[in-house]
C-alpha cells in the first residue's frame, strides 16, 4: 500500500477510535463517586481556584491523589469530559507504544497493527475494562494516573534509546518535567515505587553514559517529591476513619501472609487470562506457519527479549507493591496490565514481522476489538438512558420527600459496566440530601443486592465555650441532614469544621460535637434509658467512636467485629438489635485474627442489624450488619 | 539411582500419599445419596438407576473405603502416566530420565492447574469422574492418538468397555472423545476392530451421560457468557507459567549462552488443537448441571497435556531445569502435606460424628457439632449435611435414628421444617408395610413414599396419601394438607423443584408436571405463624420472597383439600 494511503488509514483508524471514546464520554452515566463531585460543583463555580481549593482540601482531609482533582475537573462542565477524557484514553496507545519500542508510532500499517494489538490486549488483560475506561472515578485515578506516569518515562526511554530529537534540549524543559514528575508521583500509591525505581535507573544509566540532562533530573526530582507527598499526605491518616493508619504495610503483609500475596498474583493472572490465551494462540499459530513453510523460527532479537523482560519485571514490581497495600482491588491491576501488554507487543512485533500467522493475529485482534467496541457502546447507550431517567425522576420528586427509583436493568457489575450504584444505602441518602434536597431515595423493588436503609437517624449536639444555648449552637453552620453512617458523619463534620465557622463562632469555641442515634429499636434495661452515641469529638481527644465492621466467622456465621482499640474501656454490656428486638449478648474472643472481639448477629430477618456496646451512662453504636 | 528407580519411587510415594488421604476421606455429598439408595433399594434395581460410569464407580467408592484406598491411587497413577503418554505421543520410557522428569512435571502441573483439586481427586464422587473417568479417557484415546497397533482381537471388547466408561464419566469429555475418535478413525487408513469397538463404546457412553438427569442448563449460560473467564482463571495458570519460563529461557540463553544445551525446538504441533479441546471442554463443563469448580478437572488435564511437550525444551537450559523441578516438586510436597493434614482432621471429625450417632438411642435425634470446614476450598468438599433431607435420609436409612441436628448453624445450613407426616390409606396391608415414621421434610417424605409404593405387591392399585398433621392455620379451614398422593398407583405432587434465589430475593418452587397445580387455584403462604400474601404464582410455579429465617409453608388448595408445595427454614 502506498505511504499516503497508509497514512490515511492510520489517521482514519485513530479518528475512529477517538470518536468511539467521544461517544462513550457523552454516554457516561453519573455513578457512585461522581455524585460527590456533583455536590462540590453545586456549591462552587467551575474555576481553577475552585479546583485548587478542592485539591487542597482533599490533600489534607480526604483522598490526596491528584486523580480526584482530575475527577472533579471532568465532573464539571460536561464539555471538559467530552474533550479531555477521549484524548487521554487515546494517548494510552502511543505512550505504551513508545515505552515498548523506544520510538513514537509512525503512520504506517505495521504500526497501526501494533496499536490495534495494544488496545485489544489492554481490554483483554485488564479487569473490567469498560469500568476502568468509562467509569470516571476509575478512569481518572488509574487510567489517567498511569498514563501520566508512563508519559514521564517516555522521554527517558527515547533519550536513552537514542531516539530523542535534540541531544541538548533547553534546560527550561526541567521545569515542565518536574511538574510532570510531581504529578506522576501524586497519582497512585501502588505505582509510585516502581516508577521511582525505573526513573532512578534511567537517570543512573544516563549519568554513566554521560547523557544526563537537566530535564532528566527535573523529572526525577518531581517524582521523588510527589510520591512521598502522596504517601505521607495528611488526608491518608483521616480518610476512611484512619483505616490506612491502622493497616500499616507491615500489618498488611503479616495479615495477608504468603498465601494472600500469592493470591494477588493469581488474581492478576486470572483477570489477564483472555489476553494470555490470545498470546499463546498467536505464538502457536506463528510457529505453525513456520513449521508448514519448513522454516525454523528466527530467534527473538536481544533488544526485544530485554525490553519485554524489563517491562514484565516492572509489572511484577507493582504487583509486589500491592502486597503491602490496604486495598489490592482489581482496578489496581490496570498499571501492571499496561506494562504486561507492552511486553507482549514487543514479542508480537516480532511475530508480525514474519508472514506466518500475521493475518490470523491481526484479524483476531480486530474481531476482539470490534466486540469490545460494540459491547461498550451498546451497554453505555442503555445505561445512560436509565441514568438520565433516574436523574429526571429525582429532580421531579418534591424537596424533602423520599424518591422511589427503579433499579437499573444492568444492576450487576460486568466487564463493561459498574452496575447499580444505588445498592449502597449511604450513597442513596447522600445523593438524596446533598444533590437533590430530598429526604432519601428508595429502590422500588426489594432486591438481594441493595442495602436496606436503617430505620434510625442521627442527631448532632454541639457544645461551645463560652456556652451557647442549644438552639443557637444548632444554628451555627446549620446542616441540612446528618448522614446515618458514622464514616460520613465524620467526613461531614471535618468539612464543616474547616470550611465554616462551626469551630469558632464569634468567640465561642466548639468544645464537643456528639452524634447520637435516635429511633433505634433499643429497649434499654437501665432506666433512665441511656443515649446511644455514634461519634464523640473534642479538640483534645479528636474523634471517639466504636469501629465495628461485619465479619463472618469460619462457619460463615454473621458477626460484627470491633477493633479492640476502639472498644470503650468502661464497656459493661452489649446488645444486638435484631428484627425489632433487643438481645443482650456477650462479646467473644476470636482466634481468627487479632483485630478484636466479635458479637454474633442473628439474621432472623432481612434488614439492618445493629450492635450496641454500653457503658454505665451511655451506649455506643458499635456496628451494623445488613441482609 | 536409575531413572526407573526414580520413577517407581516417585509414583509409589504419590500413590501412598494418595492412599493415605483416600483412606481418611469421609463419605460426603453425593456419597450419601449412594449409601441411602443402597439401603433403600434391592440390588436388582442397580443398573436401572445407575448407568453412567460416574454413578457406578461413585456408588462403589461410597460403599468401599478399601476400594477408594487401593484402586483410586492406582488409577491416579494411570492418569498421570496416560497424560504424559499423550503429551509424548508414545509410550513412556521409564529408563529415560527425560521421560521420568516429564512424569514428575505432569504430576506437578496437575496440582497447579486443577481448581479444587481435593474435591476432584479425593472426594469420592469427584474421584469417580476426575480420576477414574479421566484415566479411562486418556487411555481410551492413547492408542488412536499415538498410532498404536492393537493386534489382539479381544481389544475390540476391551476398548468398547474403556470407551463406554470414559465417555459416560463426564459430558464435556464425552463430546470431545466422540468427535476426536470419529475423526481419527475416519482418517485412519487401517480401520480395525478395536477402533470400531472404541467408537461404539464412546457413543454409548456419551448417550448414557447425556440422557442422565439433570439436563444441561443452556439458559443460565447465555446470561453469563462472560463467566467463561473462569475457565481461564481456574485452569490457565499453566499458560502463564509456560510463557514466563519461555521468557526466562530466552533471557538466559541471550545472556549466558553456555547454559543452553543443544535441543530441538519444542513440539507445539498439537498444542493448538489441545487449546481448542481445552476451551470446548471448559465451556461444556460450565453449562453442565450442578457445575462446581471441581468440574474444571478435565480442562486442567487437557491444559497439562498441551503444555507438557514444551517442557523438555525449557528444561534443556540448566537453571530452568532446576527451577521447573523445584516448582513441581515443591507444589506436590506442599499439596500432599496439606492434604494429609486436612483429611486427618476430616477423618477425626467424622469419627466424632459416628461416635455421637452410636451414643444416640435408636430412633433418637443425633446432635452433632458443626463441621470445621464449612466453605469448599482447594482441598476439601466443605460443610456436609447442610440440607435437612440429606441429614434425615442418612439418619433414618443408614443409622436407624430419627434425625440429625447440628448444635450450631453454619453457612448454607437449612433447618428441618419439622412437618409431622402420616400415611392415610384404607389398604391395611400397605399400612402394615409402611414406615413407622415418615420424614419431616417434604422432599424426603415424597421420595420415601415413591419407594414405599414400589415395595407393595400391587403398586398399581394403591390408594393413599401422605398427610401433614401439624399445620393448624385458620385459612386451611379444616382442609387436609397432603404432601403426596397415589390414586391407583398414580403419583401426584411428588416432584417439586426449588430453583436458585433470584435477584429480588425470591425463591421459585416449581411443581412438575405444572398442570398438576392447576386444579388448586388457592394459594397460602405462612411465615412462622403469620400468613403473608406475597406469593407470585404462574401456573405450577410459585415465587416466594425470602425475608426471614422462620418456617415457610406454602400450600395450594381447592375447596376440599390442600397440597403442600414446600416447607423450609432457610438462612438468609
Amino acid at each position: 500500500m502506498f505511504a499516503r494511503r497508509q497514512r490515511a488509514v492510520f489517521a482514519g483508524s485513530l479518528i475512529g477510535l477517538w470518536l468511539v471514546f467521544v461517544i462513550q464520554a457523552i454516554n457516561t452515566p453519573v455513578l457512585l463517586d461522581d455524585w460527590y463531585q456533583l455536590t462540590y460543583w453545586r456549591h462552587h463555580d467551575f474555576s481553577l481556584a475552585s479546583l485548587w481549593e478542592y485539591g487542597r482540601y482533599n490533600y489534607f482531609n480526604y483522598n490526596p491523589r491528584i486523580g480526584d482533582v482530575f475527577l472533579a475537573m471532568i465532573n464539571g462542565p460536561p464539555i471538559v469530559h467530552i474533550i479531555v477524557t477521549p484524548l487521554v484514553q487515546l494517548a494510552v496507545l502511543p505512550i505504551t507504544f513508545a515505552i515498548a519500542f523506544a520510538r513514537w508510532p509512525r503512520p504506517t500499517l505495521a504500526d497501526l497493527w501494533l496499536l490495534l494489538l495494544i488496545q485489544t490486549l489492554l481490554w483483554l488483560v485488564i479487569p473490567f475494562p469498560g469500568v476502568i475506561y468509562f467509569y470516571r472515578p476509575f478512569a481518572t485515578n488509574y487510567l489517567w494516573g498511569f498514563t501520566i506516569t508512563c508519559a514521564l518515562a517516555v522521554p527517558y526511554r527515547l533519550a536513552l534509546a537514542g531516539n530523542a530529537a535534540p541531544s541538548r534540549p533547553s534546560a527550561l524543559w526541567a521545569v515542565p518535567m518536574m511538574v510532570l514528575g510531581w504529578t506522576a508521583g501524586m497519582c497512585n500509591e501502588h505505582t509510585g515505587p516502581a516508577a521511582m525505581l525505573a526513573i532512578a535507573i534511567f537517570v543512573w544509566i544516563a549519568h554513566r553514559r554521560r547523557q544526563l540532562r537537566a530535564w532528566m533530573v527535573g523529572g526525577a526530582l518531581g517524582l521523588f517529591i510527589g510520591y512521598p507527598m502522596l504517601f505521607l499526605a495528611p488526608g491518608q491518616s483521616v480518610r476512611y476513619a484512619g483505616l490506612a493508619v491502622r493497616n500499616t504495610p507491615t500489618v498488611l503483609l503479616k495479615t495477608r501472609g504468603l498465601d494472600g500475596c500469592f493470591e494477588i498474583v493469581l488474581d492478576f493472572l486470572g483477570n489477564a487470562t483472555f489476553g494470555i490465551v490470545f498470546v499463546a494462540v498467536a505464538i502457536l499459530f506463528s510457529l505453525r506457519g513456520y513449521r508448514r513453510a519448513g522454516e525454523r523460527p528466527p530467534a527473538l532479537p536481544r533488544q526485544a527479549v530485554i525490553t519485554a523482560t524489563i517491562l514484565l519485571m516492572t509489572a511484577g514490581a507493582i504487583l509486589v507493591t500491592l502486597f503491602a497495600s490496604p486495598t489490592a482491588a482489581e482496578r489496581m491491576f490496570y498499571a501492571p496490565g499496561v506494562l504486561m501488554v507492552g511486553a507482549i507487543v514487543v514479542v508480537f512485533a516480532h511475530l508480525l514481522a514474519a508472514p506466518h500467522g500475521r493475518r490470523m493475529i491481526i484479524v483476531t485482534a480486530a474481531v476482539i476489538f470490534a466486540f469490545h467496541v460494540v459491547r461498550f457502546v451498546e451497554t453505555y447507550w442503555s445505561v445512560k438512558q436509565e441514568n438520565d431517567d433516574r436523574i429526571a425522576l429525582l429532580r421531579a420528586t418534591p424537596k424533602g420527600e423520599i424518591a422511589h427509583v427503579p433499579p437499573y436493568s444492568a444492576h450487576k457489575r460486568t466487564r463493561a459496566h459498574w452496575g447499580d450504584d444505588f445498592r449502597y444505602a449511604s450513597l442513596r441518602e447522600y445523593v438524596a440530601n446533598e444533590v437533590f434536597d430530598l429526604r432519601d431515595i428508595a429502590i422500588t423493588r426489594e432486591t438481594r443486592w441493595s442495602q436496606p436503609a436503617p430505620t434510625d437517624h442521627y442527631i448532632a449536639t454541639r457544645i461551645y465555650d463560652p456556652p451557647l444555648p442549644a438552639e443557637a449552637a444548632a444554628a451555627v453552620a446549620p446542616l441540612p441532614y446528618i448522614p446515618t453512617y458514622w464514616e460520613w458523619t465524620m467526613v461531614q463534620f471535618r468539612r464543616q469544621l474547616l470550611t465554616t465557622e462551626l469551630g469558632d463562632y464569634q468567640g465561642h469555641k466548639l468544645v464537643r460535637y456528639t452524634i447520637s442515634a435516635v429511633g433505634l429499636p433499643f429497649v434499654d434495661p437501665h432506666q433512665p434509658a441511656r443515649p446511644v452515641l455514634v461519634v464523640d469529638w473534642t479538640p483534645r481527644d479528636s474523634f471517639q467512636f466504636v469501629d465495628g465492621r461485619p465479619f463472618d466467622d469460619k462457619l460463615g456465621r454473621p458477626h460484627i467485629q470491633i477493633w479492640h482499640k476502639s472498644l470503650p474501656a468502661a464497656a459493661t454490656e452489649a446488645y444486638a438489635l435484631d428484627c425489632g428486638t433487643t438481645r443482650p449478648i456477650a462479646l467473644l474472643d476470636t482466634d481468627e485474627n487479632d483485630i478484636g472481639p466479635i458479637a454474633p448477629i442473628d439474621l432472623a430477618c432481612r434488614g439492618v442489624h445493629t450492635l450496641l456496646v454500653c457503658e454505665p451512662t451511655r451506649c455506643w453504636l458499635a456496628g451494623r450488619y445488613w441482609k | 539411582m536409575t531413572a526407573r528407580q526414580c520413577a517407581v519411587g516417585y509414583l509409589a510415594a504419590t500413590a501412598l500419599a494418595f492412599a493415605y488421604v483416600a483412606f481418611h476421606t469421609p463419605p460426603q455429598g453425593e456419597d450419601w445419596l449412594h449409601l441411602v439408595w443402597g439401603a433403600k433399594n434391592p440390588a436388582s434395581r442397580f443398573l436401572i438407576d445407575h448407568y453412567t460410569a460416574t454413578d457406578i464407580i461413585g456408588y462403589a467408592l461410597a460403599h468401599s473405603t478399601a476400594l477408594h484406598t487401593i484402586a483410586t491411587p492406582l488409577f491416579a497413577t494411570a492418569l498421570v502416566i496416560g497424560a504424559t503418554t499423550l503429551a509424548l505421543r508414545r509410550r513412556v520410557d521409564l529408563a529415560s530420565w527425560d521421560d521420568v522428569g516429564l512424569i514428575i512435571v505432569c504430576g506437578g502441573l496437575l496440582w497447579l492447574a486443577t481448581a479444587r483439586l481435593g474435591v476432584a481427586w479425593f472426594h469420592r464422587p469427584g474421584a469417580a469422574a476426575s480420576i477414574y473417568g479421566l484415566a479411562f479417557a486418556v487411555w481410551a484415546i492413547a492408542p488412536l492418538y499415538c498410532n498404536w497397533r492393537l493386534a489382539w482381537r479381544g481389544y475390540a471388547l476391551v476398548m468398547a468397555v474403556v470407551g463406554f466408561v470414559a465417555a459416560s464419566a463426564a459430558r464435556p469429555v464425552a463430546i470431545v472423545l466422540v468427535i476426536y475418535a470419529a475423526l481419527a478413525i475416519q482418517r485412519s487408513r487401517q480401520r480395525t476392530g478395536w477402533m470400531v469397538g472404541l467408537l461404539i463404546g464412546l457413543v454409548g457412553g456419551a448417550l448414557a451421560v447425556f440422557l442422565d438427569r439433570p439436563g444441561m442448563d443452556l439458559a443460565g449460560f447465555s446470561e453469563q457468557i462472560e463467566g467463561a473467564i473462569n475457565i481461564g482463571r481456574e485452569t490457565a495458570e499453566i499458560i502463564s507459567l509456560v510463557l514466563v519460563l519461555t521468557m526466562a529461557r530466552l533471557v538466559i540463553v541471550e545472556l549466558r549462552p553456555r547454559f543452553a544445551a543443544d535441543c530441538a525446538p519444542p513440539d507445539t504441533s498439537r498444542a493448538l488443537w489441545w487449546l481448542l479441546v481445552w476451551f470446548v471442554v471448559g465451556i461444556v463443563a460450565i453449562i453442565s448441571p450442578r457445575f462446581t469448580e471441581a468440574g474444571f478437572a478435565p480442562p486442567a488435564l487437557v491444559m497439562t497435556i498441551a503444555a507438557l511437550p514444551i517442557f523438555p525444551w525449557l528444561m534443556a537450559v540448566r537453571p530452568l531445569r532446576v527451577l521447573v523441578l523445584a516448582i513441581v516438586v515443591v507444589a506436590q510436597l506442599i499439596g500432599w502435606t496439606l492434604s494429609i493434614a486436612r483429611y486427618r482432621e476430616l477423618a477425626d471429625e467424622y469419627a466424632g460424628w459416628l461416635t455421637a450417632i452410636d451414643n444416640t438411642p435408636v430412633g433418637g435425634i443425633v446432635k452433632l457439632a458443626p463441621p470445621r470446614h464449612v466453605d469448599a476450598d482447594f482441598f476439601s468438599f466443605g460443610g456436609d449435611w447442610a440440607e435437612p433431607a440429606a441429614r434425615q435420609n442418612a439418619a433414618r436409612w443408614l443409622f436407624d435414628r430419627g434425625d440429625i441436628v447440628f448444635t450450631a448453624a453454619f453457612k448454607g445450613f437449612e433447618a428441618s421444617p419439622e412437618l409431622a407426616i402420616v400415611l392415610e390409606t384404607a389398604d391395611r396391608e400397605a399400612l402394615a408395610r409402611a414406615p413407622a415414621r415418615w420424614p419431616s421434610v417434604a422432599s424426603a417424605a415424597r421420595a420415601d413414599f415413591d419407594d414405599f409404593i414400589d415395595t407393595l405387591p400391587e403398586p398399581d392399585r394403591f390408594d393413599g396419601r401422605l398427610r401433614v398433621t401439624n399445620l393448624t392455620f385458620a385459612a386451611l379451614a379444616g382442609r387436609p394438607v397432603y404432601v403426596a398422593t397415589s390414586e391407583r398407583g398414580e403419583l401426584a405432587w411428588h416432584r417439586v423443584r426449588r430453583k436458585r434465589i433470584n435477584d429480588d430475593y425470591q425463591i421459585t418452587l416449581e411443581v412438575r408436571p405444572d398442570d398438576l397445580a392447576a386444579p388448586f387455584p388457592e394459594t397460602h403462604l405462612w411465615v412462622g405463624d403469620r400468613e403473608v400474601a406475597e406469593v407470585i404464582r404462574d401456573g405450577g410455579s410459585f415465587r416466594v420472597p425470602l425475608r426471614s429465617t422462620a418456617r415457610y409453608v406454602l400450600v395450594a388448595c381447592d375447596a376440599a383439600r390442600c397440597f403442600l408445595v414446600d416447607a423450609f427454614r432457610r438462612q438468609l
